[in-house]
């Protein structure tokens, strides 16, 4: 977008022509005005063209230190000992945020078109507002409750499936996924709550005429309308569910590897960064590998959103 | 039309500045390379304020040194009207690197500063203390009183797997480790293990955490300072051929127990004003004799018969 059509548009379309015209002096305060707005809306670009460029370049230091292919396959990542290798980060990453997709934004999704489309009509609001309150609770209190209260039934649930043989403590993967899931459900369930709204009455009374009932109208109409919003929502999860740190960081156990089983230890991108800037000293390999790692992180959480993009215009052609 | 293209002009302009402020800014927040440093450390020291005792003196580092620091903390400052002490916890390498990038007026570490830190830096050994492997209470260790070097090698580097092969019942045995800044990682695993050669397992990054999380997982093991030393836990003495070496201060200050440490406060040049009143007072005889000896674990530097130049 150029700069220009973006100022153009905030002008309003009633531009009083003989008024200027009539003064001969300049009006100094709409120009200050109209020039701060202009500035606002031009610091948003520069300053994310800005991060992005800070870290690719960091980034791109440190993919030239270790290689790409070692950074993406290697099986170790020990910092400490100038090895990076950062599959396990990035397996970690992935599973639990898929997982958080999985168990959190498909529920969160289906609740919302229950909410919408076949709940009681007075209800909307009460499951609304306890969302919009779900959405708002900071996310160490979500970490700090499934350590408490997550971790040991994992443990559990760990030995039920894999004997009581197993070196677990409840802390891995499927706490971290179920913890996201929970996490990322309120913000997916407004987000398709907003998207089912938009679609136009006419059509759910076109097809309540045609005799459809309200199940057919949910998943028949209202679903397939709103399908590209519906697919953002989701996708929007789950990148919130790949970049979360704090919360993951009190429950995924923290171990450099890929593990054994989802109840085995682990670790994701942004919990690792956390883990290891305190050690890295700034423009040194180890501390340009994290911004490598941040760029996957990225790159991984554009990518998603991108993807979402592409099905959601391709759903909307079909 | 005039207007518009005014407005935009305005616009371009009056985003240079915040841009270039942006871009500044960032580079600004890098810290000093390290031969920057050591020329800062003189601002770091005339800083602080000309009235010795007043003043902040903030410190980071060690979770195993800093239940000393804080018991120096509440004296020091209840004595000095004025002074106050910042201390937090983050790991030993965290405190050299805050020390050393003029983060922090001293840094905490259970270990001696690597070499590239090491020059511009000045160690200040207030205390001993020893380390001990910390395990959950249950029915499965119940027996096993000790365990050999070779033993905490085994279970540590991840080649015994299961309570019963070090002599007590069938139970997995999940270690956990400190993560990898920490400086009770670094001195446990040079005594036990030779090196860092722990099994990648569950981390926690701070001492007390780790406690809370021994407490809770059935089988767990790992290692502490004797600071963090808890009735809820087990703590193992070491399985020798002359007998079992229990952790305690006698052991650790005769050098019969090997797995101890000293605790060094560093600061960046020479200490002054308000930081070296502090160490002062931490070094004097007043703490180290009556003060010191009642904190949980720590040893006074004075009562060591042994001593060590490196980790």
């Amino acid at each position: 977008m150029s700069p220009k059509s973006a100022v153009a548009e905030e002008v309003p379309p009633f531009v009083p022509a003989e008024r200027l015209r009539a003064s001969a002096r300049p009006r100094w305060g709409e120009i200050a005005i109209r020039g701060f707005i202009a500035a606002c809306g031009l610091f948003v670009v520069v300053a994310t063209a800005a991060v992005i460029l800070f870290i690719a370049r960091a980034g791109v230091r440190g993919i030239q230190d270790v290689g790409l292919g070692g950074l993406l396959s290697g099986e170790i990542w020990k910092p400490e000992a100038n090895v990076f290798g950062g599959y396990p980060l990035i397996f970690g990453t992935a599973i639990s945020a898929l997982g958080a997709a999985l168990v959190g934004a498909i529920p969160a999704l289906l609740a919302a078109v229950w909410v919408s489309e076949l709940a009681p009509k007075s209800a909307r609001s009460i499951y609304r507002r306890t969302m919009e309150i779900a959405a708002a609770v900071p996310s160490v209190v979500y970490g700090w409750l499934a350590l408490v209260h997550l971790v040991p039934q994992a443990e559990w649930v760990a030995r039920a499936l894999h004997g009581e043989d197993v070196q677990v403590s409840g802390e891995g993967l499927a706490s971290s996924a179920v913890l996201l899931g929970i996490m990322i459900a309120p913000t997916v369930f407004l987000l398709s709550l907003d998207a089912l709204s938009r679609v136009s009455g006419t059509l759910r009374e076109a097809s309540a005429a045609l005799g459809a009932s309200s199940w057919q109208t949910a998943f028949r109409i209202c679903i397939p309308s709103a399908g590209r919003s519906l697919f953002t929502a989701v996708f929007f999860g789950f990148a919130r569910a790949a970049g979360e740190t704090m919360a993951v960081q009190m429950v995924i156990g923290g171990a450099r590897r890929v593990p054994e089983n989802l109840f085995s230890p682990a670790t994701t991108i942004s919990t690792q960064i956390v883990m290891d800037m305190q050690n890295a000293t700034p423009n040194t390999t180890a501390s340009n590998v994290l911004f490598s790692m941040s760029l996957v992180l990225l790159v991984l959480s554009a990518g998603v959103v991108l993807i979402s993009r592409v099905i959601g215009r391709w759903g909307s052609k079909a | 039309m005039n207007s518009i293209v005014t407005a935009l002009r305005t616009g371009v302009l009056g985003t240079l500045p915040l841009a270039c402020a942006l871009l500044g800014a960032c580079d600004k927040s890098q810290p000093p390379a390290p031969a920057a440093v050591a020329d800062a450390s003189t601002s770091t020291n005339s800083a602080a304020v000309t009235d010795k005792k007043e003043g902040t003196v903030r410190a980071s580092g060690s979770s195993a040194l800093q239940p000393l620091v804080n018991a120096a903390k509440e004296k020091y400052e209840a004595e000095n009207k004025g002074a106050s002490v910042e201390v937090s916890a983050g790991g030993s390498k965290k405190g050299l690197a805050d020390v050393a990038s003029g983060a922090v007026h001293i840094g905490n570490s259970d270990i001696f500063a690597p070499d590239d830190l090491k020059s511009g830096l000045v160690d200040h050994k207030v205390a001993t203390v020893g380390f001990a492997a910390m395990a959950n209470k249950g029915p499965y260790s119940e027996k096993i009183a000790s365990l050999s070097l070779q033993d905490l090698a085994k279970i540590f580097s991840g080649a015994v797997k299961n309570w019963k092969e070090v002599g007590g019942e069938s139970q997995p045995i999940v270690v956990i480790n400190r993560a990898a800044g920490s400086g009770t990682r670094t001195v446990f695993g040079n005594i036990v293990l030779g090196g860092d050669k722990f099994v990648e397992s569950q981390t926690e990054d701070n001492s007390g955490a780790l406690v809370a999380k021994l407490k809770q997982t059935k089988g767990a093991i790992s290692y502490l300072a004797l600071s963090f030393k808890d009735d809820e836990l087990k703590t193992f003495g070491l399985k020798g051929d002359g007998g079992v070496v229990e952790p305690t201060s006698a052991n650790i200050t005769s050098g019969a127990y090997p797995i101890w440490s000293y605790e060094h406060m560093y600061t960046k040049g020479e200490a002054s004003g308000s930081t070296k009143a502090f160490l002062d007072y931490i070094l004097s005889p007043a703490f180290q004799d009556s003060v010191l000896p009642n904190v949980k674990g720590f040893i006074p530097i004075t009562q060591m018969k042994v001593s060590r130049e490196k980790d």
